[in-house]
């Protein structure tokens, strides 16, 4: 430690009654060497720190906007999907009838033909042709491929309905995100008033610093969640039940 | 058939409930993507049930219930209410509000529809 500070060359600065009163003084000052620096690179941290934070606030933003794109995108491809789907069903509808109906004028032209033979014995070639008709009819009945066409399509539209369900996950996702960049931007404001202070030395805003205003609410729940439980909605059920009742 | 107006700031829950709206068979569907919006789309098209959110930007669904409860107008329109917020106190001040009924996200087809035939019964009855 430089003595330079202590006594000056022309007079003492400062007397001192004793050594113990001068040592202390001495880490004194060797106190603020240290802190000085120590404050410059809080101040450095601090200004950095506000300089990256609105950066971290808008890529979180961009991150929200693009989730939601991709699930508009999503979407898309599931309604079309599923209006294809549709036009399938309707199209396997339409066959049936059309099945249908050949199955009820084939086998009104076998019973006719049946009805029109009269020798017993050997097949004559009418009831042949007859036999052939019913053996065709009976071939539509046993097929199951018609039903089974029906129970996939009807189980893919289910599917795709169940993934566009899912993606409420995105809003729920962006509300946490929200969430985050929320606390992120309140972090930064409390970072710009500390280095107004450290800079202008304006303290007159520390007054405010807890004041009890209430905040605007949030167009994000904090506590948004993605969950399959019934645990909240059974609790919501009960509740709303109740208001009923009490009506 | 009712004329409904779903309101929410996210375009995909958007999409996702008018979907799930159309699968039921109820497709004559408006949107607003917060209350304010939900207020303008009410006064110049009108509406016969409302399906919310709550935290919009804005004027969120809960200020909206109140809104149209205050409303001699649209007092009696039905509000369903679908949100992320299950905590108990949310739901109760949501009924307070006098919303019909209440969602907690993520919900389900079969869930909206029973919660909207539930509200259209009790509004039948009521005008009964």
């Amino acid at each position: 430690m430089d003595n330079s500070l202590i006594q000056s060359t022309q007079s003492p600065v400062v007397q001192f009654p004793n050594d113990t009163a001068q040592g202390a003084f001495k880490d004194f000052i060797h106190l603020l060497h240290e802190i000085v620096p120590l404050l410059e690179n809080v101040r450095s941290s601090i200004e950095e720190s506000s300089n990256r934070i609105p950066k971290a606030s808008m890529q979180l933003s961009k991150v929200n906007q693009e989730t939601e794109n991709a699930t508009v995108e999503i979407l898309n491809v599931l309604e079309a999907m599923t209006a294809r789907i549709s036009s399938a069903e309707a199209q396997l509808h339409r066959l049936k009838d059309i099945i249908q109906n050949s199955k009820n004028s084939a086998k009104r032209i076998a019973e006719s033909l049946l009805a029109s033979t009269s020798e017993a014995g050997a097949y004559s070639s009418t009831e042949l042709t007859a036999l052939v008709v019913n053996e065709f009819i009976s071939g539509i009945d046993s097929s199951e491929a018609i039903p089974s066409i029906e129970e996939v399509l009807r189980k893919t539209k289910e599917d795709s309905m169940n993934i566009a369900m899912a993606l409420q996950v995105q809003d729920i996702a962006s509300q946490q995100i929200a969430s985050v960049a929320h606390t992120i931007e309140s972090v930064e404001s409390q970072l710009v008033r500390a280095l107004n202070r450290f800079e202008n030395g304006d303290t007159s805003d520390i007054a405010n610093d807890n004041a009890d205003e209430p905040a605007p609410e949030p167009a994000f729940d904090v506590e948004a969640r993605y969950t399959r439980s019934e645990e909240r909605q059974d609790i919501a059920d009960e509740i709303v039940k109740q208001f009923a009742t009490n009506k | 058939m009712a004329k409904f107006l779903v309101v929410d700031d996210s375009l995909t829950m958007r999409r996702i409930v008018v979907n799930a709206l159309k699968t039921q068979g109820f497709d004559d569907v408006i949107e607003a993507c917060d209350g304010k919006d939900a207020v303008a789309k009410i006064l110049s098209e009108g509406a016969q049930f409302v399906i919310t959110d709550w935290n919009m930007p804005e004027m969120n669904g809960l200020e909206l219930a109140k809104w149209l409860r205050s409303s001699p107008q649209y007092e009696n329109i039905p509000v369903l209410m679908i949100t992320t917020r299950g905590n108990k106190d949310d739901v109760i001040e949501a009924m307070k509000a006098r919303v019909n009924n209440y969602i907690v996200k993520p919900f389900t087809p079969q869930g909206l529809k029973e919660k909207i035939e539930q509200v259209l019964k009790t509004v039948e009855l009521k005008s009964a």
